[in-house]
């Protein structure tokens, strides 16, 4: 275990896979994530192509970071039809665990080119200290 | 001839040129079996309509000035790099579920596209081709009149 402890909910459900949603009309999916630890905390970068800057939503619950992201249907001309689909449409729904150690006040969060990122900075008195060693 | 290609008597399927593309390469490069076998990238959507083709394409990450598209005859090339996003040095990977690097994907069309008639947009991470053909080789419609 790594002292970031944040720590996914639905571990078991792999990315981009369908997932229960209750709110959302239509499929729901698990954005693609990456947790990245810096000095001074968490990163978190989620792929969720196709949501708007006004399409997110983050809710912090307790311990527990919800951010779900409503996607927008890709304008086709009028007359255009289907003819042939790689890839599937839906909504992003993603909770993650998070520790005590994060400054709740401080989260901040991005939407940028499809990709959501959410900062986590860790308390003060938590963040850990460097320990010069001095030769003697 | 480009016409040869689609049989007047099929549905139009335009993967199924795609996926004679991708065997073709599989056939000629072993290689490529166990690499393309899940799926090739980036995925696509397409629409059709009396102008053409719409592509649309999901790349997050991405910029405009990453994206690099060309068009020649019936063939669609789009390639692309993402950037792994500037990080201090003192970071470590807790999870890891995003692709980086260089893409590039190309498929045959089921007809030419007029170079001049391809227009793209980028949005939210989503990129929307839309691939008109040529103006003189667009399907007429022919009126039946009623005397």
């Amino acid at each position: 275990m790594t002292n970031t402890e944040v720590v996914e909910k639905k571990t078991e459900s792999a990315p981009s896979e369908k997932t229960e949603h209750p709110g959302y009309e239509g499929q729901s999916y698990l954005p693609k994530t990456d947790i990245i630890e810096t000095v001074d905390g968490v990163t978190i970068w989620a792929e969720m192509p196709g949501v708007g800057n006004d399409a997110v939503d983050i809710v912090l619950e307790k311990n527990v970071l919800t951010i779900e992201g409503r996607i927008q249907e890709p304008a086709i001309p009028e007359g255009y039809g289907p003819k042939g689909h790689e890839y599937p449409l839906g909504h992003y729904y993603r909770t993650f665990k998070l520790s005590n150690e994060f400054d709740r006040d401080t989260i901040q969060a991005q939407m940028k080119n499809g990709v959501l990122s959410v900062t986590l900075p860790r308390h003060k008195e938590v963040a850990p200290k460097r320990i010069e060693v001095t030769q003697g | 001839m480009f016409v040869n290609r689609i049989s007047p008597w099929e549905t139009w399927d335009p993967f199924r040129e795609i996926n004679q593309l991708q065997e073709e390469m599989n056939r000629n490069y072993p290689s490529f079996r166990n690499r393309r076998s899940a799926s090739a990238y980036p995925r696509f959507n397409v629409w059709e309509g009396a102008d053409g083709l719409v592509i649309t394409t999901e790349l997050p990450g991405l910029t405009v000035d990453d994206i690099d598209i060309s068009v020649e005859g019936d063939v669609l090339t789009l390639k692309g790099e993402k950037h792994l996003p500037e990080m201090d040095e003192k970071h470590s990977f807790v999870r890891k579920e995003r692709d980086f690097g260089k893409f590039s994907r190309t498929v045959r069309l089921p007809y030419r596209i007029d170079p001049n008639g391809v227009s793209a947009k980028f949005n939210n991470g989503v990129l929307t081709l839309k691939l008109n053909r040529p103006e003189e080789e667009k399907p007429k419609k022919i009126q039946v009149n009623v005397e």
